[in-house]
């Protein structure tokens, strides 16, 4: 027993510091880094939002200069829903998680999982360079055509947009296709396909999501990149180009992108009231069908996004409809998890707490939006405070509070210690209070009139009042978000020692040591039901035969059934990755300064880097048992 | 434990409704044309449904949370979690977004068509003012509307620039300023008074400032302007 874990141990863990820092492709050390990475930009975002807040708290007042507020809600928005909500669920809980709850010991294509890191963290910083240079993006998250082309944002502000977002397209097509390959072909035996984890078919939809959605905003930015780089005039109606066209491939992109942050929330969500009800989840395979049907029908929507821009009337009822049909597998979904509570045993512990906060403010936004998907009342609410009410109860509602509580949830397998309730308490009903207080009145202040993107508003009675009470909200989620922070700090510090599964949780993951080892399972364990931990797999039932152990080995399994087929080597640290990486960055900065020398030194580095990733090892890397 | 979450929650749902109600009736949204009295009983309609709705899923759900545990439960079975689905997630909100996709078109059905006798005014969008023209009286204006009530007025909408919204709150939804692209949206039976639209698209720094004055007075009272103007009455 001593003698595997010992050999497991020396195959798995890094050889020195530098390697397990720059070199590591363990995907749970991957995993926190993004987790780290994207709260730190959640808490930017966070910021710029305050700022936001205080500049509308009264009507009138110069908190901040026009131009400032213009770069301040741009960056809210790009940080937000791009270095933040995407890369956290995707990238930290997927990576995290994924791999310890279909019992394997890494993601299929580590290196490229470490690749895809860097990726996003290099593109981070480059839109942030945008700062330094004392150019910052001003023309909105969704950056419309021709606002955002040369004649009216000359300077470099919207190129570090344009390229920061085609750079870290690469990072989220690189995890999704990554994703794709892990989940189907590195299950622990027999974990079929109708055996697992609803988180892990909410990462498995969303990936395949990613791979369709992410191209056309790529080419949205490449093409606006050409407009601006190289004057051509796509999105130019002066010389034959279409404003519209702008509109119609950032949102064939961007309305899937909102499901792309909200469905691993939603598999957040049943995993967590599985657990804390105690009982097997009601309507699995229906969760299952409505993750994937919402996923689909989010790409028959777009056009929900562009109601006022004069399209024929069939047209715009065309996507009505289809909007609305979207809110059938979601009332699905919220039934699936009402009749679980119903009929399970409840466990009040903070991570329910947030995820019935979500249960109410989703259900809000879910509401309003169809609401808005109603053609004539979107003529009249689109632009106004109205739809930043409907988005903040969607994305703070349906991917913030999903996240805080797989925080409480999760942190006590990444850390080895729990967090504390008391304080969980607060930080839950601080920021409950906080987000009904920040958004609800703007639905009643877009009722009023009171527009989108506005620094500030002619003084009435009705929006002074709101707009102060939105600004208390925003501050009693911000001590929310401090409360967090003390939390974890305690908990790091004289936290309980959490044991290997605290919650008395289903699923794999809770199968291993709290933190896990670097090898995660000593003996892969074989899956014979939904929640494994709950029926066979207690001590020595049921266990695989381990791997070797002298190599980096996992079983790769069958796509449906997941019966072992071959036994693969994987690759250890490198630092290929991060090179691979840094010379794309470099060739990004190289073309937007337009400095030559930098580019072309940038593109031969990484050639040679990739080069290197590329040349063919000199032995077989599969072997079969 | 059991009890306070309970009257916290209850708490909650009845200031946010109740606020919410009471202010959107307060009649801040005071809709003057016919347009705009379809939207408004679009979004009662909608906001009453969406109540109902509300009240019955949070009440699911705090009776999932805070039932009484003993003995077996009637979710037990897979027929009445199969029945409870299908009912509550499947069956009842189709109905009720049939019911409002049907209200919904037909209100498009009279967002109104051009006719004999209507006025038509082109409205073009600059960085950051709003040209008004009145070709059938040549006259123009800028930042301001004067249109007679009780009539038909077609805007006909064009940018110079970059993209613009036209939106009187109290007189019609939202219609955007393309370059490159002709809108339009046509305004029916507006009553007097004055209100003021924004622009709704953001457009750059001058966004917020953007506004425009539409006045709406008798045929006499814009016959009166027209003629000031210099313009030839119809
Ligand atoms: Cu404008």
């Amino acid at each position: 027993m001593t003698f595997a874990a010992d050999r497991l141990t020396r195959a798995w863990t890094p050889p020195n510091f530098i390697s397990s820092v720059i070199g590591s492709v363990d995907h749970k050390q991957i995993g926190l880094r993004y987790i780290v990475t994207a709260l730190i930009f959640f808490c930017e975002a966070g910021m710029a939002g305050m700022v936001a807040r205080i500049q509308l708290s009264r009507p009138g007042i110069d908190f901040v200069s026009p131009s400032h507020y213009d770069e301040i809600f741009t960056f809210h928005g790009t940080v937000a829903i791009f270095l933040f909500a995407t890369p956290i669920v995707l990238g930290g809980f997927g990576n995290y998680l994924v791999p310890l709850m279909l019992g394997t010991r890494d993601m299929a294509f580590p290196r490229l999982n470490a690749f895809s890191y860097w990726i996003y963290l290099f593109s981070g910083i480059l839109l942030y360079g945008s700062f330094f240079t004392g150019s910052t993006p001003d023309t909105g998250w969704f950056a419309y055509a021709p606002l955002s082309g040369p004649q009216y944002s000359p300077g470099l502000n919207l190129d570090f947009w344009g390229l920061g977002l085609v750079f870290l397209g690469i990072s989220t097509t690189v995890s999704g296709g990554n994703f794709i390959v892990t989940i189907f072909r590195l299950r622990a035996p027999g974990m079929s396909i109708n055996r697992m984890p609803l988180f892990v078919w909410g990462i498995l939809v969303t990936s395949f999501a990613v791979l369709f959605a992410l191209p056309s905003l790529s080419l949205a930015a490449l093409l606006l990149e050409f407009d601006r780089l190289g004057g051509t005039s796509f999105f130019d109606p002066t010389r034959g180009g279409s404003v519209l066209l702008w509109q119609h491939l950032f949102w064939v992109f961007g309305h899937p992108e909102v499901y792309i942050m909200f469905l691993p929330a939603v598999g957040i969500v049943s995993t967590i009231i599985t657990t804390f009800s105690q009982t097997r989840v009601v309507g699995y395979l229906i969760l299952v069908l409505a993750s994937v049907s919402i996923a689909f029908l989010s790409f028959g929507v777009w056009v929900h996004h562009m109601f006022a821009t004069g399209l024929p009337p069939v047209a715009l009822n065309f996507f009505a409809a289809a909007g609305m049909v979207i809110s059938i597998p979601s009332g699905l979904q919220f039934f699936a998890w009402i009749a679980t509570l119903w009929k399970g045993n409840i466990l009040w512990r903070t991570p329910l707490l947030f995820i019935l906060g979500f249960v109410f403010t989703l259900l809000i936004g879910g509401l309003t939006g169809v609401m808005v998907s109603v053609v004539p009342f979107d003529f009249q609410v689109t632009d106004t405070q109205f739809i930043v009410a409907h988005l903040h109860y969607v994305l703070v509602g349906g991917v913030v509070m999903p996240l805080f509580a797989g925080l409480y949830y999760w942190i006590p397998k990444m850390t080895g210690k729990m967090m504390g309730e008391s304080l969980g308490k607060w930080n839950f009903w601080l920021f409950f209070i906080g987000v009904q207080l920040a958004f609800f009145p703007m639905h009643i202040t877009g009722m009023m009139g009171m527009p989108r993107r506005v620094y500030t508003y002619m003084s009435t009675p009705g929006l002074d009042t709101m707009n102060m009470i939105e600004t208390v909200g925003a501050f009693m989620q911000l001590v929310a978000v401090l409360i967090f922070i003390v939390n974890f700090a305690k908990s790091m510090l004289f936290g309980e020692e959490a044991g290997n599964n605290p919650w008395n949780a289903g699923t794999l993951e809770w199968a291993t040591q709290s933190p896990p080892e670097d090898y995660n399972f000593r003996k892969i364990p074989i899956v014979r039901s939904r929640d494994p931990l709950w029926t066979e797999l207690e001590e020595s039932a049921a266990i695989a035969e381990p791997t070797a152990g002298v190599e980096r080995e996992i079983y790769q399994t069958t796509a449906l059934a997941a019966k072992p087929e071959a036994l693969i080597r994987m690759p250890g640290e490198s630092y290929l990755p991060f090179l691979a990486a840094l010379s794309i960055a470099l060739l990004f900065v190289g073309v937007l300064l337009g400095v030559l020398p930098l580019t072309i030194a940038a593109a031969v580095c990484g050639f040679a880097v990739f080069g290197a990733w590329f040349w063919p090892e000199p032995e077989a890397s599969e072997v079969t048992p | 434990m059991t009890k306070r979450p309970i009257l916290r929650i209850a708490t909650i749902v009845l200031v946010v409704l109740a606020t919410g109600l009471a202010t959107a009736c307060t009649g801040e949204y005071n809709p003057k044309s016919n347009q705009a009295n379809d939207i408004a009983s679009l979004w009662w309609v909608m906001l009453i449904l969406a109540c109902a709705v509300f009240a019955v899923v949070i009440g699911l759900a705090a009776w999932a949370l805070f039932r009484p545990r003993k003995g077996p439960s009637t979710m037990d079975k897979p027929r009445s979690q199969f029945a409870f689905l299908l009912v509550g997630g499947a069956v009842i909100p189709l109905l009720i977004l049939a019911a409002v996709f049907g209200y919904s078109l037909d209100v498009m059905g009279h967002t109104g068509s051009d006719q004999s006798g209507q006025l038509v005014v082109h409205v073009t969008g600059h960085q950051w003012w709003y040209d008004v023209e009145y070709p059938q009286q040549s006259v123009s204006a800028t930042n301001v509307m004067y249109l007679p009530a009780h009539r038909q007025v077609k805007i006909i909408l064009n940018s110079a620039d970059v993209i613009h919204s036209f939106w009187v709150p109290e007189l019609n939804g939202k219609t955007d300023i393309i370059p490159g692209v002709t809108n339009h949206l046509y305004i029916t039976d507006p009553q007097p008074g004055t209100y003021i639209g924004h622009c709704a698209e953001f457009c750059g720094i001058g966004h917020t400032a953007m506004q425009i004055k539409v006045v709406v007075e008798s045929q006499d009272a814009f016959d009166r302007w027209v003629a000031n103007q210099g313009g030839k009455s119809q």
